[in-house]
């Protein structure tokens, strides 16, 4: 049954196993699912709302310009035929068909203004002045212009009574820069860089200006003052840098999110594995613990079963041995008086009434130890000088005929609590065992006892020099029945089993050391409080 | 008939006169050795060129009378180490009888196993005359 039992444990054991490592599973797969699912799709959400923002604010932005375009060139209408130029850098393979009809369709005064718009690679893709092909520029500020780095703005400039406005426009092509327009409305060309020349901010502004007036090498005139910034223009370049500023915060965004994933996939992993324990773990531990438990416990009653038995077989040896050896006795004494010979008789007679004797003492130890596990009287405080008194004068026959010298040292300063009965069997039993093996060969026969006690325990020490336990049999003297020295003593073979198991009934200690210079039994016993923990 | 040597093996000195006494009864000229436990009775065994000078008609005894419940070595220890002690001694005439108290049918068969152990003897349960037979067809073996 047990094994059985056994077998369906490590089932159960090893099935748990397989149900945590399969929630983990689940748990780690669900949470890096959900990270990477909630990532991609608010990556996606967002640059689809950031796309939707850019292309609004792009034509915000254009519509915006128009409309500026418009209003500067009507604050000009006054200043009669104004050629309006436009250098505009684009990409030759794009269409520009919007921006050029937007440009040709710009006009003064319903004259059209003069425009011209250049590829990327300078070559003019349209123009609305005659003398386009003279107009050259500087290429390295030309590059400048394209790759964005010059700031791109619009100036508004008046110069005596003529006004003039310069432009540059980044182009935008599917929402990206890709070239620069610049424009200007002079109405006079010379004044206009003269202008230009003077005014340092413009040289470092717009480059295609920078160029001409370099090329001109007109002295600067130094009465250009006013200047205007327009939000709208810059506002096409912030939406360039924002867009790269928002698809680096969208990166953020995601790497916080699995962050947190990750984070809150460890709290729930700790949380059912918590679950875990409580549920599966700790109740397995405590049955395997309760089946340990009733092992033990069955192991012990088997180890008392099988003492019990040996027991009951030794005593009804021991007990019907003498009985039988008495009867037969008796028939012989009888033959004897018969026969006259009564000496052999007396002999005979003799030996029943020792053999009667000795059925007495085994009948008397066999109660005392069936009796040393159970309660044998109240539980006080025992005067143990006085235990060792009665001790001696019930074993003073015994001491007389071996003329053993006992001496004995009793030192308790606090009152030892016990059954009294037990202290007494325990030193009755060391002592005569102590007389019954002495050394014949020795001087003489000292036997010393030792009893001391302090607030936490109880030591008995019963030294003698006696002949000592032979080391073959030094595992079997607690045994029941065990006599080691047949030839040399009387006794039943009970005396140091009832010793043991008064030591045991009090959760006491029990050793000896043994040579054939003597033998030392040392008991300790906790005191009552400790026993009853 | 000659005299027959025993060797009466038993912790209780009692045990030891009425087996003697029984002997005597038996009317057989018997010399007897007495042991009082299996490990001196086993040392008489072993200490057998000794012996053998010691007592040149009596040893070694034709018949051991063996009691099981003894101290340091009990019947069955005895009988084990008896059987190496065979292998080595010129002991195989020596037959055993068990002689004890013991009632229990296990200890009978344990008893009996052992080749060299002839009879079974439960103390106080049988009558000199019992024995006598016993004896007699146990001497008689060796010389068939």
């Amino acid at each position: 049954m047990i094994s059985s039992k056994e077998e369906t444990f490590s089932e159960s054991n090893s099935l748990s196993k397989a149900f945590r490592k399969f929630t983990i599973s689940i748990i780690l797969v669900t949470c890096v699912g959900f990270t990477i699912t909630a990532s991609v799709s608010i990556y996606n959400s967002l640059s689809e709302v950031y796309l939707e923002f850019l292309d609004t604010e792009i034509k915000t932005l254009s519509e915006a310009l128009e409309q500026f375009i418009q209003s500067d060139l009507n604050q000009f209408k006054d200043h009669g035929s104004l050629p309006l130029v436009v250098n505009s850098v684009m990409h030759s393979e794009h269409d520009h068909s919007q921006l050029r009809d937007f440009l040709e369709g710009l006009k003064v005064q319903g004259q059209p203004v003069g425009i011209s718009i250049f590829d990327i690679n300078e070559k003019i893709l349209v123009s609305t002045m005659s003398d386009a092909d003279n107009f050259s520029i500087d290429k390295l500020a030309f590059n400048n212009i394209v790759d964005g780095n010059l700031e791109h703005r619009v100036e508004f400039k008046k110069i005596g009574d003529d006004a003039y406005t310069i432009y540059s426009i980044p182009i935008k092509y599917n929402g990206l820069p890709e070239g620069v327009l610049v424009g200007a409305l002079p109405s006079a060309f010379d004044k206009f860089f003269n202008a230009l020349e003077r005014d340092e901010d413009i040289h470092t502004i717009v480059g295609s200006g920078q160029l001409i007036v370099h090329e001109l090498g007109k002295p600067a005139a130094n009465s250009f003052r006013r200047k205007v910034n327009l939000p709208i223009v810059s506002g096409f370049l912030e939406v360039a840098v924002s867009r790269s500023k928002i698809q680096l915060t969208i990166v953020r965004l995601v790497i916080l999110i699995f962050v947190v994933m990750v984070l809150l996939s460890g709290v729930f992993l700790i949380y059912f594995r918590k679950l875990g324990n409580k549920l599966i773990v700790e109740p397995q531990k405590r049955l395997e613990n309760s089946r340990k438990a009733t092992r033990e416990a069955n192991l012990k009653l088997q180890k008392a079963n099988d003492e019990l038995l040996q027991f009951s077989y030794r005593t009804s040896h021991d007990l019907k041995a003498p009985l039988t050896t008495a009867k037969r006795l008796s028939s012989f004494a009888v033959k004897d008086i018969d026969a006259g010979n009564l000496e052999e008789a007396k002999n005979n007679l003799n030996k029943i009434h020792n053999q009667m004797i000795a059925l007495e003492i085994l009948v008397a130890d066999i109660l005392s130890l069936a009796r040393a596990d159970y309660d044998m009287e109240s539980v006080e405080p025992v005067d143990f000088s006085a235990v060792l008194h009665e001790v001696m004068e019930r074993l003073s026959g015994l001491i007389d005929e071996s003329g053993c010298k006992i001496s004995n040292e009793v030192n308790l300063p606090t009152p030892f609590i016990g059954e009294k009965a037990r202290f007494s069997q325990i030193l009755e039993n060391l002592i005569s065992n102590s007389i019954k093996y002495r050394d014949a060969m020795k001087d003489f026969c000292s036997i010393h006892v030792i009893i001391r006690g302090n607030s936490s325990k109880l030591s008995i020490v019963v030294e003698d020099n006696g002949v000592g336990i032979p080391d073959e049999y030094k595992d079997e003297v607690f045994k029941i029945f065990k006599r080691f020295h047949p030839d040399m003593s009387f006794g039943s073979g009970l005396g140091l089993s009832l010793v043991h198991r008064h030591v045991n009934f009090m959760n006491g200690e029990i050793s000896f050391e043994s040579t054939n210079e003597g033998t030392k039994f040392e008991i300790s016993i906790p005191n009552e409080s400790e026993r009853e923990a | 008939m000659s005299i027959i040597s025993v060797l009466i093996v038993d912790d209780n000195e009692n045990d030891r006169y009425l087996l003697s006494r029984q002997l005597e009864e038996t009317g057989l000229e018997i010399k007897s050795f007495e042991k009082t436990d299996g490990k001196s009775a086993l040392e008489f065994f072993e200490d057998y060129d000794v012996n053998r000078k010691k007592y040149p008609e009596h040893y070694p005894p034709h018949i051991v009378f063996l009691d099981i419940n003894m101290p340091l070595v009990n019947g069955y220890e005895f009988l084990q180490k008896f059987a190496e002690l065979r292998t080595k001694v010129d002991i195989k005439a020596c037959v055993v009888m068990m002689f004890t108290s013991s009632e229990r049918e296990e200890d009978r068969k344990k008893a009996l196993s052992f080749d060299f152990v002839s009879d079974y003897l439960i103390k106080g349960d049988f009558s000199s005359e019992q024995l006598r037979e016993k004896i007699v067809s146990t001497s008689k073996e060796p010389a068939q």
